[in-house]
């Protein structure tokens, strides 16, 4: 059992060893091999959920006990020590290769595992120059995303989460548009710009807290183990709170602006990664530009990483950070990202480019129920990472099945589509019902949940309704340019592009109905029962607004306690 | 304990080195008979092995603990891992140099590279400024010699000169800065000097000329800023391989020095106002460094260039750590020391990969010059070019290489000064240091546009060269398969290399030792 991590993690690297070993055989044999491989990737994903659904019970008992994150299931192999670890805190003093399962990630590794799956199969017929190169980088890409998920020791998240971009570099310069290269680096550069702030932050951090035990003379070892190092930061806070009243509060501030800048410098990486709104010029070009099979990956699983960052490091280990500064700045730009998103998706003239802009409004919704930072928000923020990323993988899916018929997914070139290829424009519409968030489909679950987040969000500065107001006007836009897009390209007159790729378009290929179907039963099943999704990840979520709550005694204590609603 | 006891065991214990410099000179001596390469590679080879092996069966502790002021040579960790680095370099340059199509010259270039390995091992193990000095010498020497022997061009007789003079300018200045410690301490001896400064916590102001004087000169060794001119002319004007080695020997070298001499600044309060001031000259040094380093990179065409300006970046991130490490209390965390000297093995192996990749493709009707004229070497070489993108993203920082863990460990030391401790560093002496880890961060970020252009130079531009053409099996590939792996080893398993008996506690010796 213990080994199946290792499995998850690094099937898909032996992958990449095999496809590039058949460099030289035919494209067929290729695709076989990197499907092969995908399908027992996204079995075992499937399989540690499958593990891990009985054990949530106990995980609730175990958060409740421990106040940190409890892997469930977990490996962890030393790699550099730097001092003698600590019987309280026995992952510290070293690197660790540290991987395990949690609530937080048991979901994301088969969503990583699937949309994987759903690239390979979207780029079935157009990727046939360099085949076996793209599906090794595909699987390398695969493994790095995987990796960050999986790690519990912060370090090698950031070694995973960076290592990322290597593989993208590539993907994209090699087999993307007209204009690659320039997209290429631009993510390459924004990003690793930012995730060298963010490494900064990092260090500083895990110093931090080594540091802050120094002043309150509390004895820690240097650790960079994410659960340890939550239980090391909300022991600070303890100690600093009760501190003697002559320091006058003098520790408090100290604490609280050592945080205010570790956040800052963390949240560069994680914003540009999500994307953020100021930070979001590398995404419509990036998303464009890239082969579909790779923008499906980049929205769907990629800018995850980004929330998965501050949800995982930011709001848990620099709580008074996270609810006095971030819970201000990136409740606003949630905001503005969910408005200016649907916004600019309403003006684009290409279903690529209005996917693009409407992925930047919905992880919106991300992050404002992210920082709502109470259990109904992150719930809604978790929720809402897994339906929109199988969501926006659908529509990337559906997309190159567009480009595949007819060259191109401009709005002029296509018309009345709906009375050519008819089912495969009645799964167009099931999607795009999903993703407006059309209640009892699962988009509308993770949206609900964030815009309820936001009516008790922990913010000072602006009324959490009058926002959830703002955020709601979001969803109806979604709606706009959603159906208008189905208005132009599926309904109305039959017009198609004169140069066509294939000369009888077919409708949806058996290929397509394999993982489309699917899909839209669990896209069904996750809008039904969504309890279930939000029950696993509830003892991470509660974990989180607990240490929150903890952290700042100067909120009223309904705001922690307002989770209990969505039961 | 007599002299006389302790010289025969600095005999003793620099066999290894005693023997490569009598291997060398009998190559040179037998020379005039054999001109053939193959033989001599083989020879010079076997002559490096055998002193690995002597290396091995030097005893441990040669050296009673008591003597430490009579030493010449010092036998510690930092010594015994830096022995079997120089030497292992000697390997790795004599592959690269038998790649180079110059029957001519071969024992001689040869002989030049084992004087020069010999050196770096040397300057080690010295605990006195006089074998210091000799250590220093004995590499910059052979790599006037080297230099002349890479190529016939103008550019190459420019590079030669220019190197020649400037290197003969700052010899000059370390021997100043030596004469003048010896003046102000009353001895040569390295361990003798640091105690007298430890001992004595405000000395002299004008201890601040020799210290002036030994940082340029040794400044210049591992082309710190103001003491950079020559690096990218020379880079420029001479061959890759020449360009490879002078990038990493006298850098290994010279840090090591540093490290050595002020080591004692190293302990923390101890070392009193010196080691504060030390410290400062150190910041500026690292910053401006860093900053001037990676902008210059930026304008830059020619991969000598660009190289040359890569490997000034990352003296400034080396030197980040040495002036960070007077403010960290000892048992702190993170070895500095150590930390300097994985730097230095990561920062070996990407940079001389890089340098031999160029070499392997580049030949007489195909030269290589500027990044653009990489093109395609994507379709060509497909191996080389990826194992080239290694070392690039290793010389970036990348996750998953060893660059990207060496260079962790130094903005971790620099983010990591502790305040309030016993130490009496304020909340503004952290930041400052602060200050230099963001700085590094932004340079950082810049390097990865520079190693980036070079990268798409090879994967995303047209292919200029028309065929394909198949590369003959060289010994360079044997040294090139071994950085890369290298490479991986240092990024995915770093343990490999902590944990071994040369490196363990490596950090220790400089400080414990000046302190006994």
């Amino acid at each position: 059992m213990n080994y199946l991590l290792l499995e998850i993690l690094f099937l898909p690297l032996i992958a990449a060893f095999v496809l590039l070993l058949f460099k030289s055989k035919p494209v067929a044999t290729i695709r076989t091999i990197a499907i092969l491989f995908g399908l027992v990737s996204f079995g075992l994903s499937c399989k540690v959920v499958n593990d891990y659904l009985p054990k949530v019970e106990k995980q609730r008992d175990l958060l409740h006990q421990k106040q940190t994150f409890v892997p469930y299931d977990s490996i962890r192999l030393e790699l550099i020590r730097f001092s003698p670890s600590n019987p309280e805190f026995p992952a510290s003093g070293a690197l660790n290769f540290y991987i395990g399962i949690d609530g937080l990630n048991v979901f994301l590794i088969p969503l990583a595992s699937g949309l994987f799956l759903a690239a390979i199969f979207a780029a079935w017929n157009s990727i046939t120059v360099n085949a076996a190169i793209f599906y090794t980088l595909l699987a390398i890409l695969h493994f790095a995303t995987l990796g960050a998920f999986l790690s519990f020791d912060i370090i090698q998240f950031y070694t995973f989460f960076e290592f990322t971009l290597v593989p993208l570099l590539f993907l994209i310069a090699l087999w993307g548009g007209a204009n690659r290269l320039y997209a290429a680096r631009k993510i390459f550069i924004y990003t690793l710009a930012g995730g060298l702030f963010t490494l900064l932050g990092i260090i500083t951090l895990v110093s931090a807290m080594h540091q802050e035990s120094v002043i309150t003379n509390h004895e820690k070892p240097i650790t960079f183990s994410i659960p340890e190092l939550v239980t090391a930061s909300s022991q600070t806070s303890e100690i600093v709170q009760k501190a003697v009243p002559e320091t006058d509060g003098k520790y408090l501030r100290d604490w609280n602006s050592v945080q205010k800048w570790i956040f800052m410098f963390l949240m560069i990486g994680f914003a540009v990664k999500v994307p953020v709104v100021p930070v979001n010029t590398w995404q419509p070009t990036g998303y464009f530009e890239a082969p579909t099979s790779v923008t499906l990956i980049m929205s769907g699983i990629l800018a995850k990483l980004g929330v998965f960052g501050f949800i995982r490091i930011c709001l848990p280990i620099l709580p008074n950070a996270s609810s006095e500064f971030g819970a201000m700045l990136f409740i606003a730009l949630g905001v503005v990202g969910v408005l200016y998103g649907a916004a600019c998706a309403i003006a684009q003239d290409d279903i690529r480019k209005m996917l693009a802009y409407s992925s930047l409004s919905h992880l919106g919704f991300c992050m404002v129920g992210a920082f709502s930072l109470n259990e109904t928000g992150l719930s809604g923020a978790m929720v809402q990472m897994i339906n929109h990323g199988i969501n926006i993988g659908i529509m990337f899916f559906l997309c190159e099945g567009l480009l595949q018929r007819y060259g191109t997914t401009r709005f002029k070139d296509l018309q009345g589509l709906g009375s050519r290829i008819k089912m495969f424009s009645g799964f167009m519409v099931f999607f795009v019902m999903c993703s407006v968030g059309l209640p009892g489909l699962n988009g509308f679950v993770g949206e609900l949940l964030c815009v309820l987040g936001l009516f008790d969000a922990r913010t000072t500065l602006f009324s959490g309704k009058v926002l959830a107001g703002f955020v709601s006007l979001g969803m109806v836009l979604g709606a706009w340019y959603f159906l208008g897009m189905l208005m132009k390209v599926f309904f109305q007159g039959l017009e198609e592009p004169v140069f066509k790729k294939q000369e009888n378009t077919s409708d949806i290929t058996t290929l397509e109905k394999i993982l489309v179907i699917p899909t839209a039963l669990l896209c069904l099943y996750l809008g039904v029962f969504p309890q279930g999704l939000i029950d696993t990840i509830r003892p991470e979520t509660h974990l989180i607004s607990k240490v929150i709550a903890k952290s700042n005694q100067h909120l009223p204590k309904w705001a922690v306690d307002s989770g209990n609603k969505t039961r | 304990m007599e002299a006389a006891v302790v010289l025969q065991n600095s005999l003793k214990f620099l066999v290894p080195e005693a023997f490569l410099i009598a291997f060398g000179t009998l190559m040179l001596l037998v020379s005039p008979f054999l001109r053939a390469k193959l033989p001599w590679g083989i020879i010079s080879i076997a002559g490096v092995l055998g002193a690995y092996s002597l290396l091995w069966q030097v005893p441990r502790d040669i050296f009673p603990t008591d003597s430490l002021y009579l030493q010449p040579v010092l036998q510690d960790q930092l010594s015994t891992f830096v022995r079997h680095f120089a030497i292992g370099m000697g390997f790795f340059f004599i592959l690269l140099f038998w790649a180079a199509n110059q029957e001519k010259y071969s024992p001689e270039i040869f002989a030049m590279i084992i004087f020069q390995v010999t050196g770096c091992s040397i300057v080690s193990s010295s605990n006195d400024l006089i074998v210091l000095f000799l250590g220093l010498e004995l590499i910059s020497i052979p790599s006037y010699i080297l230099l002349f022997l890479g190529g016939n061009s103008k550019a190459s007789m420019e590079a030669t000169l220019k190197y020649f003079y400037l290197s003969v300018l700052f010899a000059g200045m370390l021997l100043f800065g030596f004469s003048y410690m010896f003046g102000l301490t009353g001895s040569t001896n390295i361990s003798l000097i640091q105690d007298t400064f430890l001992a004595n916590k405000n000395p002299v102001p004008m201890v601040v000329i020799p210290v002036i004087a030994i940082v340029a000169g040794l400044g210049f060794k591992v082309s710190l800023v103001p003491f950079h001119f020559y690096a990218p002319d020379v880079y420029q004007g001479t061959s890759f391989r020449a360009a490879s080695m002078l990038a990493t020997v006298p850098k290994v070298a010279g840090f090591v020095a540093l490290l050595r001499l002020f080591g004692f600044a190293m302990v923390g309060q101890q070392s009193g106002s010196l080691g504060d001031s030390i410290s400062l000259l150190f910041w500026i040094l690292a910053a401006i460094t860093m900053c001037l380093g990676s902008t210059m990179a930026l304008l830059q065409r020619n991969l000598g260039r660009i190289l040359a300006f890569s490997s000034i970046t990352h003296s400034g991130y080396l030197m980040m750590a040495l002036s960070v490490a007077p403010k960290l209390a000892p048992d702190h965390g993170v070895d500095l020391v150590g930390g300097v000297l994985f730097y230095l093995f990561a920062y070996f192996f990407a940079t001389y990969g890089v340098f031999a990749i160029l070499e392997a493709l580049q030949n007489q009707e195909r030269k290589i010059v500027d990044w653009d004229d990489l093109a395609g070497t994507s379709v060509t070489n497909p191996w080389l070019a990826a194992i080239l993108v290694l070392f690039l993203f290793s010389l970036t920082g990348i996750p998953l290489t060893g660059g990207f863990l060496a260079k962790f460990l130094m903005i971790f030391s620099a983010a990591s000064v502790p305040f309030n401790s016993e130490n009496n560093i304020s909340v503004e002496t952290h930041n400052v240091y602060l200050l230099l880890a963001v700085i590094a961060v932004v340079n950082a970020a810049i390097g990865a546009w520079f190693y980036l252009k070079i990268v798409s130079g090879l994967y995303f531009k047209p292919s200029v060269w028309p065929q394909e053409r198949k590369l003959a099996l060289r010994p360079i590939f044997l040294a090139i398969g071994l950085a890369a792996i290298a490479t991986i080893v240092l990024g995915v398993y770093p343990k490999a290399i902590f944990k071994s008996k040369l490196f363990r506690g490596s950090g220790d010796s400089v400080i414990v030792g000046s302190l006994k």
